[in-house]
């Protein structure tokens, strides 16, 4: 197990509760969701499972987290992207940034699966860049840690649709060949293609703890997220007794309707 | 962050004007100069009392303005006792005026809204004609704005570090000059997107400076407190 956390509390600024007694586990090579309205508190999870708040009981590959002995050998192992990923970057240039993150190599092989170019960008400072290039640079230097897990806060936020794609197809790779990715998103389409598992927050406590989201139709429509098309056609189907998988979907509407 | 200090009460320090507010504070604080003896510490200590009391702010507040200046404090009683060898009452002294100082402006910023605290600024300014008055007044609201967010961008790039196992606590002194720089790049960069952004939505909101006529209008209050204010000072100065 990767990650164990058992009844996690948080209180913000004005001693607001912000997470309220939370416990939840996530497997080794994972992709896990962790979706709720806004303000609900997944960022603050994320924030505490890197151990920038402070928190309790949790345990990660097995060792308390917020033992000073451990915290900084767990945070090693973790690499994480912020939703403003633009407060990541330290230095002038592309080149400098990458260069005191790790191998250079590497991260030119990253920038190109993720479809930009180093050698356009290398000169330009880091600020500079588009809202999109930032975000794939942001994640090409969280990679270049070697991370055991991967803590993404709202990835695709910003990107164009071909891009999101491009970059959550690429996670999908990593998480199969092993690396375990957490995300919070407000895109339920993510959610559907790619979720193994998904935690639903609300109003900082675990709504759902799962695989099964979509079948939770009162519960995500009271966190205001909305259930995808396909998603809902499978579920009105199900209820008819009609089992079809999502890559099916498409053919029997088309069938139907031709 | 100032008004967040700001505390909503109902008392008479709340209600006198701004402008005599700030004109107040600053004589109080040069009238600290004419500290001399117990007598003239005394008045200046029990005249702050009862303005403290009589704002009826929360003390604990004006608690976390001392503790910031205590390293100070404690320095410059080491300073003044083993390095300079003045006597005990130039310490006392020294160290009060310091206190008093600041708490009479936490009082003052305890007791004033920062828009209203502009407003006196600018109305406050002579030559407006030379002077830019408006504007001065405006840089001052937006910079105690932008402050917090200063705060923000900084334990934002802290956290950053951390997540790219940068750890400043652990480096040697050169090492920590060095990555100093690291903090303030993007501090400023962002802040600097911020204020871009900001002169942005005032332009599309159609913002412009406004041509107003500021007056002093100072009530029954303002001219009641001038008389106490003056009776402080009277004592003191006869104090001395």
């Amino acid at each position: 197990m990767s990650i164990s956390v058992k009844e996690l509390s948080y209180k913000g600024e004005d001693n607001k509760e912000i997470l309220k007694k939370i416990s939840f586990e996530i497997n080794e090579g994972e992709y896990c969701f962790f979706i709720g309205e806004t303000g609900s508190g997944k960022t603050t999870i994320l924030e505490i499972l890197m151990g920038l708040l402070p928190g309790n009981n949790v345990k990660i590959f097995k060792k308390d987290l917020f033992n000073k002995e451990n915290i900084k050998f767990i945070q090693k192992k973790i690499s994480y992207v912020f939703q403003r990923c633009e407060t990541q970057f330290f230095q002038t240039t592309v080149e400098k940034e990458i260069q005191i993150s790790g191998d250079l190599i590497k991260a030119i092989k990253i920038l190109k699966l993720l479809f930009l170019d180093y050698d356009e960008i290398k000169k330009k400072s880091p600020f500079e860049l588009s809202g999109g290039e930032k975000r794939k640079l942001a994640i090409t230097i969280a990679l270049l840690k070697n991370p055991k897990i991967l803590l993404l806060d709202e990835p695709t936020t910003g990107l164009d649709g071909k891009s999101s794609l491009e970059l959550l197809e690429f996670l999908k790779k990593l998480n199969e060949k092993g690396l375990t990715i957490i995300q919070t998103t407000h895109i339920m389409e993510e959610v559907m293609e790619y979720a193994t598992k998904t935690i639903v927050i609300r109003d900082g406590e675990v709504g759902y703890d799962g695989k099964d989201v979509f079948q939770q139709e009162k519960l995500l429509d009271r966190c205001r997220l909305e259930i995808p098309f396909k998603m809902r056609i499978i579920n009105t189907l199900d209820k008819k007794n009609i089992y079809l998988k999502k890559n099916e979907i498409e053919n029997f509407i088309s069938e139907k309707l031709c | 962050m100032l008004n967040k200090l700001y505390s909503e009460k109902e008392s008479i320090v709340h209600k006198i004007d701004v402008k005599t507010k700030i004109i107040y504070t600053f004589i109080y604080i040069l009238s600290l100069g004419l500290i001399n003896n117990l007598v003239t510490l005394f008045i200046s200590c029990i005249s702050l009392i009862f303005i403290l009391i009589v704002s009826k702010i929360n003390l604990k507040k004006i608690s976390i303005f001392i503790k910031s200046i205590l390293p100070a404090l404690i320095s410059i009683a080491i300073m003044y006792k083993f390095v300079l060898n003045k006597d005990n009452f130039e310490i006392l002294r020294t160290t009060s005026v310091l206190i008093f100082s600041t708490v009479s402006i936490s009082c003052f910023v305890m007791t004033t809204k920062v828009t209203e605290m502009a407003k006196a600024i600018e109305t406050m300014i002579p030559f407006k004609t030379i002077i830019p008055a408006y504007e001065i007044s405006l840089m001052f609201t937006i910079s105690l704005r932008f402050l917090p967010i200063f705060i923000k961008e900084y334990q934002r790039v802290k956290k950053a570090k951390i997540c790219r196992g940068i750890y400043i606590e652990e480096m040697k002194l050169k090492e920590r000059i060095k990555n100093i720089m690291g903090y303030f790049l993007p501090v400023f960069m962002l802040s600097l997107e911020r204020a871009y952004n900001l002169a942005i939505a005032m332009e599309t909101k159609g913002y412009r400076k406004k041509n107003r006529k500021l007056k002093w209008n100072l009530k029954r209050l303002d001219y009641l407190t001038f008389y106490m204010f003056a009776g402080y000072l009277i004592l003191i100065i006869g104090g001395r």
